[in-house]
């Protein structure tokens, strides 16, 4: 399945990223092409916005809260790392990256220097 | 650093000079600070092991994270892994070892005596029996983070002092204990993080605390302990208070750091729509 721009906007995890975004920053959302990156990686491991957000972060055994699913996440961790590759721009993996911490999932790549 | 101003000073840094080595008299420094720190019956309750980053190859680096903390590992140049000893206090006392209570050293250095009600008759046949031998058949125990966070404390202040920067965060248990050869009666802290801020020092403004009379009081919790307002103003003149977060350039500061690294966020500012 692909996704287009249009309806990743429309995805309740790609709103959550624009607004937690918009806060932490004091600024206007994202860019476009951070947008774009996250279209091409999702195009790429064939899964939606909210569908990764929801394999990592699962409700709670009492229904309050999330847990965090630690496979799930060096698995996209992963997958993030060989998208900066195949990229050749640790900016484009970033957009992703973004996108996962504004949801909520805990990640850094390593530093450049 | 006067100290009132190096207890306003300290921040948790999260920015360091990765390549930039911290001086190893000041590491010292703040081991013989830690040395000297408060600790319940003289027992040695703090150990630390020192590791350096540039030590390590990035997988053992990347052992040590925590969903909590990452990125700061790769940043600061010296970790301090800091762990209470569950096993301090029956070597101290199996061993009389000197200078716990056990012992009688305080006793011995006119530290603790009759004036307390303290003699060595007290040591050996009421607190070493009734207060210090129980429980030690039950094993190494956890829960001694208290004791061990007074040394903690010292040192990160006194890393301060120094001029360095620190960040507090846990680490990896089973990873550091490989990597360091630690005994599993220590029970980790958490790592203190050493190093020259790349960020500025003000790291972004003191952040906030809850409301002070929430914390505080006066002969009975009814009663909040009311501030001297000249007081506040000393403190705030001797650089103990400080300018609180956030700060108006913080946000760009951060940006730029991430740009610089590669971090998430380094992306140019856009701005908020009409």
């Amino acid at each position: 399945m692909t996704a287009t721009t249009d309806t990743l906007r429309d995805s309740p995890a790609v709103r959550q990223w624009h607004e937690s975004y918009q806060l932490f920053w004091r600024s206007g959302p994202p860019p476009d092409a951070a947008l774009r990156s996250l279209e091409r990686f999702v195009e790429r491991c064939e899964q939606q916005p909210d569908e990764i957000v929801d394999e990592v972060l699962r409700p709670g055994p009492a229904g309050e809260g999330l847990m965090m699913r630690t496979r799930a996440r060096r698995k996209y961790m992963q997958l993030i790392e060989e998208f900066e590759q195949h990229e050749g721009s640790r900016e484009t993996a970033n957009h992703v990256r973004s996108f996962m911490i504004h949801n909520g999932i805990a990640m850094s790549p390593g530093i450049l220097r | 650093m006067e100290f009132r101003e190096a207890v306003g000073a300290r921040r948790s840094i999260r920015y360091f000079e990765p390549d930039r080595p911290v001086e190893r008299e000041k590491i010292q420094t703040v081991l013989e600070s830690a040395l000297l720190c408060s600790r319940a019956v003289n027992v040695p309750w703090s150990k630390a092991v020192v590791a350096y980053r540039a030590d390590l190859t990035q997988d053992e680096r990347d052992s040590l994270k925590t969903p909590f903390a990452s990125v700061e590992f790769d940043l600061a140049p010296v970790y301090i892994l800091w762990y209470h000893d569950m096993d301090a206090r029956r070597v101290a006392i199996e061993g009389s070892r000197y200078p716990a209570v056990v012992s009688g050293a305080l006793q011995d250095m006119v530290a603790l005596g009759p004036p307390h009600g303290w003699s060595h008759k007290y040591v050996e046949e009421v607190i070493l029996p009734e207060v210090l031998t129980p429980g030690l058949s039950a094993g190494p125990q956890r829960g001694g983070n208290p004791d061990a966070s007074l040394g903690l404390q010292q040192a990160y202040l006194t890393a301060v002092d120094e001029g360095l920067g620190g960040c507090l965060v846990p680490f990896d248990e089973a990873a550091a204990a490989e990597l360091f050869h630690v005994p599993d009666t220590w029970e980790p802290v958490l790592a203190l993080l050493l190093g020259y801020p790349v960020e500025a020092p003000e790291a972004g403004g003191q952040r906030p605390r809850p409301a002070w009379e929430s914390m505080f009081f006066d002969g009975h919790v009814d009663e909040p302990f009311v501030r001297d307002q000249t007081v506040t103003a000393e403190l705030a003149a001797d650089g103990m208070i400080q300018a609180p977060a956030p700060l108006p350039w913080r946000a760009e500061e951060v940006r730029a750091l991430s740009r610089g690294f590669g971090l998430p966020g380094g992306e140019p500012k856009t701005e908020v729509p009409a």
